[in-house]
């Protein structure tokens, strides 16, 4: 059974069926029945029913299929009542918004199974409500990314949000909490704190502990009980206070500075970073077993540059959102949609306020700023007349050669000094790469170096 | 009313029966010991009379 409480109009013109399946339709909420279409239209037009039950054949007297349509601009969730209805009607019910129906007569089974066809609707549409009204995207991969979410509420295990700065984590995050209906939600940003200041922070510490503690307080995973705690570029955190926070996440309960008395919580972590945690934890700068912790569910958010379809989008959106039209001319939106965005929606945002302190109402390619309109993006300097020259002194193979060669150390240095993560950043073979760099191991280059 | 549709008033009819004397033994309605039997005895066909019932709409008639 279904714990809800729901309103439910029931449209059936047999006052003994009507009554009979009233009652059976009770235990999920309130219940009103309409015996004819004039009732049941008057009752959807003042009423706000989240679900309904038409009676297709009410004797002729109904034309049940307008009721649907009516039903369906009011927003509700309806199911037909077949009792040996044609398919052609049963069809065209659908058409006009019917979203299940019931053969009848109709047990209690058969209706749960309804009930949970709606419940998982209704689940759905709330959650397509949260994710448009606060995430901006038409970017095939990041709504499916986005849609992971979804499946959240079946496990309490910890979220890992990774994606470059701007990207929106945090706002993901509270989305996160509103999908799985957390009221309490607790949020740092690690970056912000030293070992001891995160210590208390997090665990809460006693008065007197330090100087400065000068009352009990409490930490934030004690006021996370039963909710979310979210913490914020989480690579920031020094090897110590990671330990702590491992110890924590892992036993659930801990001390408080200064205290003997071991405080429990049951909170669930969803932690974010701009950095590349897996070369972090190659390089051994984040703990191995913390991230495997708190990675257990991974969302990634990608880049306005892999997802230039919402640059535009974005924005109208933020320009929606101020106090005065704003008019992007083509020409600008063009060089609005190449700009790389290093920065990503947080530029954008920038942007559009900083058109409105300025009081610019028409955005021409003028009224950019030089980077944007230039598109100066720092990969651009990759050719530049130091190259050039050098190409002109040792010859494009031997200069091709020594690019790749220094490039391949420079990705696997960043890497951790592990030349499988280089080679599957730069999607290149890793036996081609290896091989590559064991040919030119030796090979000594008479110029000046290519940084 | 053919055939067909007479069979399905009486399923309709007899599913709602059934129903209400679920409701009434639920509501604890009836005090008299010899009607709970009968009551219970009538309920107990129920699965039964639905067999014939679907056995009779799929019936070429």
């Amino acid at each position: 059974m279904v714990d809800q409480n729901l309103n439910i109009l029931l449209v059936e013109d047999d006052a003994l069926t009507a009554q009979t399946n009233k009652r059976l339709l009770k235990q999920y909420g309130n219940v009103l029945v309409a015996n004819d279409a004039k009732e049941a239209h008057s009752l959807i037009k003042n009423h706000k029913f989240e679900i309904a039950f038409f009676d297709l054949n009410l004797y002729g007297e109904l034309d049940g299929l307008k009721l649907l349509t009516l039903a369906k601009m009011m927003g509700i969730y309806s199911v037909v009542l077949s009792g040996e209805l044609r398919t052609d009607i049963l069809e065209e019910s659908f058409v006009n918004g019917a979203k299940d129906f019931l053969n009848k007569p109709f047990n209690q089974k058969k209706l749960d199974s309804v009930m949970h066809r709606y419940l998982n609707f209704k689940r759905d549409s709330e959650f397509e409500d949260i994710i448009n009204s606060n995430f901006i995207t038409k970017s095939n991969k990041q709504t499916e990314e986005l849609y992971k979410i979804k499946n959240l509420s079946f496990s309490e295990k910890p979220i890992f949000i990774s994606g470059e700065t701007g990207t929106g984590k945090r706002v993901v995050a509270h989305i996160i909490k509103q999908v799985l209906g957390f009221k309490n939600f607790v949020e740092i940003n690690c970056s912000q704190y030293n070992d001891d200041l995160f210590a208390s922070e997090l665990l809460g510490h006693k008065k007197g502990s330090f100087s400065g503690a000068i009352e009990d307080k409490k930490g934030l995973l004690e006021l996370a009980n039963e909710g979310i705690i979210f913490l914020d570029e989480i690579h920031s955190l020094s090897s110590k206070s990671q330990k702590t926070l491992l110890k924590a996440i892992e036993e659930k309960e801990f001390f408080p500075v200064g205290s003997d008395k071991k405080v429990k919580s049951n909170f669930r972590v969803i932690s974010a970073t701009c950095e590349n945690i897996h070369s972090l934890v190659a390089q051994s700068s984040f703990r191995q077993d913390l991230y495997a912790r708190i990675s257990t569910f991974n969302i990634e958010l990608l880049p306005l540059r892999k997802r230039s379809e919402d640059i535009n989008l974005l924005f109208e959106y933020f320009i929606s959102k101020q106090p005065f039209r704003i008019v992007i001319k083509e020409s600008t939106s063009k060089l609005l949609e190449n700009y790389f965005w290093p920065q990503n929606t947080r530029e954008i945002q920038d942007l559009v306020e900083n058109w409105v302190v300025n009081g610019h109402r028409l955005i021409t390619p003028d009224t950019l700023p030089i980077h944007i309109k230039n598109n100066i993006r720092p990969q651009d300097t990759i050719i530049n007349d130091y190259f050039l020259d050098m190409v002109e002194e040792i010859g494009l193979t031997e200069f091709i050669v020594r690019f790749k060669k220094e490039l391949i150390q420079a990705m696997i240095k960043r890497h951790g000094g592990v030349m499988k993560y280089a080679s599957e950043a730069m999607k290149a073979s890793y036996p081609s790469l290896s091989d590559f760099m064991k040919k030119n191991k030796n090979k000594s280059f008479n110029t000046r170096s290519l940084h | 009313m053919n055939l067909n549709q007479e069979i399905h008033t009486l399923n309709g009819y007899i599913h709602n029966v059934v129903n209400l004397l679920k409701y009434i033994k639920e509501d604890a309605l009836i005090d008299n010991e010899e009607t709970k039997e009968m009551l219970d005895l009538a309920l107990n066909k129920e699965n039964e009379i639905i067999t014939i019932i679907e056995d009779l709409k799929n019936k070429d008639l």
